[in-house]
């Protein structure tokens, strides 16, 4: 083999790896893994056109005896409101630092870091780790909403993927708060995939 | 034992007869293939199949016990609530199992067995495992419990709680420690020459009382002083509900044994609760008294009296509770918001079934928040919503602050 086409074959090869690679990791994310909500939740409420807002929720403890590593967090999915961005931050023993929801993002005095990397620790174990979303719903929408959350995370040297029953719906101040109108729970129950309309 | 006995001297003849020379036939059926013991049913040993349930049999110091363990079915609620004072329904055996000295056993339904006749349409059914020892076999235990048949995918099946959901994580095996501390002398009374086969048949389960509007607690809601509160209970709520069993069904002589699961076939619109309300919810169930019969080797004998749900009678009832649970994980609610939560497993009231007045105890009540059971929360000014021990989304008791 000459200089050249090894030159030209050893790139070539390896990005064919990585994208194999990036595709195998994308399709070996497991549906069966640990971390599960034993609710379905939805938060409501009102606020004027173009507010930034932040919605926090508190993930469920980790049942395992070893860490898991969240490697992503996002909206299973959007419509009618723009996600500025998502952080996680730790919560004391009587929920220090949880906020489900308040004005700005990411809240006030509430420190924060990007959820990759984090660590919600084995059994249990304190701190409690909360997804905080920074959201804005535009003037073109009188209503706005998130249902579901998707985490990606690795626990005991799987990949898994959860979508958490957990949805948010933001409307203009007037509008009726209509609790289970549209919430993930009845359109999971209707036999949808939220992440179709993944937006 | 001994009223029994006094009233029927001799059936009880026959039954100590019977049990006198069934020491011989367990013996050998221990050694080998019981071919006695309900020779149509295959033992679960032989059964491929999802596990219905597993467990142990122990004694009070809770060693192992060897013994033989039976499942019984019990009819739908559409039957159970059909009967009469007086009537009978039948039970079904679908598994049997031997336990070894160590007092290990898993049940598997027999493929055979007419379970469908006696599911619910969801796929629940209710049993009755009896466990069945001492040296002739002539004592034994029970414990009620329900489960669902699910369908996971064509070749593959399970039981589960009837409760479960996907969201709830992978379905665990229903495990039981069944102990011989609570253990009746069985045959009682003697045998019944009318009894027909239980390979056939099953055997039969007397009517001997119906408890209408029996008080069942369903939920609870403590909104707080920024917060009002809604709570539904509607159609295919799911409800576990304590049984209660005795040896001779008097008043007073019940102890909780087991649960039995209900579905609500009504919607129940509770009136919404203002700020600082503290309030349990309540509806009613019908409850009959059984005098149940087991397959035993030499036919059906009398066993045990339990006291099972058989109807939800969706009455809408409800008091103020004097104070709320602890509840200090708290997240904050920084503006008027409805935050509702459902499709959690609920806490068990362990004295949520008011049948003190008919059997001298009350039972445990389980209210599975399903998806169309839900407490919304609304805010009315900023407030707090508090979790006992964990943060709110994944709470099963909440207070507003």
């Amino acid at each position: 083999m000459s200089r050249r086409s090894l030159a030209v074959g050893l790139p070539l090869l390896a990005l064919a790896g990585i994208v194999a690679g990036a595709l195998t990791a994308a399709g070996a994310r497991r549906s069966d893994g640990p971390l599960r909500s034993s609710s379905t939740n939805s938060v409501e409420f009102a606020v004027a056109d173009d507010t930034v807002v932040s919605w926090g929720m508190v993930l469920p403890r980790n049942p395992t005896m070893g860490d898991i590593r969240i490697d992503s967090i996002e909206p299973a999915t959007i419509d009618g409101l723009e996600v500025l961005g998502i952080r996680v931050n730790q919560v004391g023993p009587n929920g220090e630092g949880s906020v489900t929801n308040a004005l700005g993002f990411p809240p006030f005095q509430v420190g924060t870091r990007p959820p990759d990397g984090s660590i919600l620790r084995a059994a249990g174990e304190p701190p409690d780790l909360q997804v905080l979303l920074g959201v804005r719903r535009p003037r073109a929408s009188s209503v706005g909403w998130i249902g579901g959350l998707r985490i990606r995370y690795e626990a005991g040297g799987a990949g898994y993927e959860v979508v958490l029953p957990w949805s948010l719906r933001i409307l203009r101040p007037g509008g009726a708060l209509l609790t289970g109108s549209r919430n993930l729970s009845s359109h999971l129950q209707a036999g949808g995939d939220p992440s179709r309309r993944q937006g | 034992m001994t009223t029994s006995v006094r009233r029927f001297p001799a059936a009880a003849l026959v039954a100590f007869l019977a049990i006198s020379v069934a020491p011989l036939t367990m013996n050998a059926a221990d050694t080998s293939a019981p071919s006695t013991w309900l020779p149509g049913l295959r033992a679960s040993e032989a059964v491929s199949g999802p596990d219905l349930i597993g467990g142990r049999l122990v004694d009070r110091v809770g060693r192992g016990v060897p013994g033989r363990l039976l499942v019984l079915a019990w009819p739908t609620s559409e039957v159970l609530s059909g009967a009469h004072v007086g009537g009978n329904v039948k039970t079904i055996p679908v598994a049997k199992a031997t336990a070894g000295r160590d007092g290990h056993f898993t049940l598997r339904v027999d493929p055979r067995a007419p379970i469908g006749e006696f599911m619910e349409r969801d796929g629940t059914v209710n049993f009755t495992l009896v466990g069945q020892f001492g040296t002739a076999r002539d004592r034994g235990t029970s414990f009620a419990f329900p489960r669902r048949f699910e369908r996971h995918s064509q070749a593959e099946s399970r039981w589960v709680d009837p409760g479960w959901s996907p969201m709830s994580g992978p379905p665990g095996r229903l495990e039981v420690t069944l102990s011989t501390v609570r253990a009746f002398e069985a045959p009682r009374r003697g045998l019944s020459p009318q009894v027909p086969s239980p390979d056939d048949f099953g055997c039969p389960n007397f009517v001997r009382a119906t408890y209408d509007q029996v008080v069942t607690v369903v939920g609870e809601t403590y909104p707080g002083p920024n917060a009002t509160v809604k709570f539904t209970y509607q159609k295919s709520s799911e409800s576990t509900l304590g049984v209660g069993a005795s040896a001779t069904g008097s008043y007073g002589s019940f102890s909780a044994s087991g649960t039995s699961s209900r579905t609500s076939t009504a919607m129940v619109d509770y009136p919404g609760k203002g700020v600082k309300s503290k309030f349990i919810y309540e509806s009613t169930y019908q409850y009959k008294k059984f005098e149940v019969w087991v397959p035993w080797d030499f036919g059906c004998m009398p066993f045990d009296y339990e006291a099972r749900p058989t109807a939800y009678q969706g009455a809408v009832l409800g008091y103020n509770a004097c104070c709320a649970p602890v509840a200090d994980t708290c997240s904050v609610v920084a503006f008027p918001s409805t935050l509702t939560k459902d499709s959690a497993s609920a806490i068990t009231f362990s004295n949520g079934v008011k049948l003190t007045g008919p059997i001298g105890i009350d039972l445990s009540a389980k209210t599975g928040f399903t998806t169309t059971t839900k407490a919304a929360y609304t805010f009315i000014r900023p407030g707090r919503l508090c979790g006992e021990g964990v943060a709110w989304p994944d709470a099963y008791r909440v207070v507003g602050k």
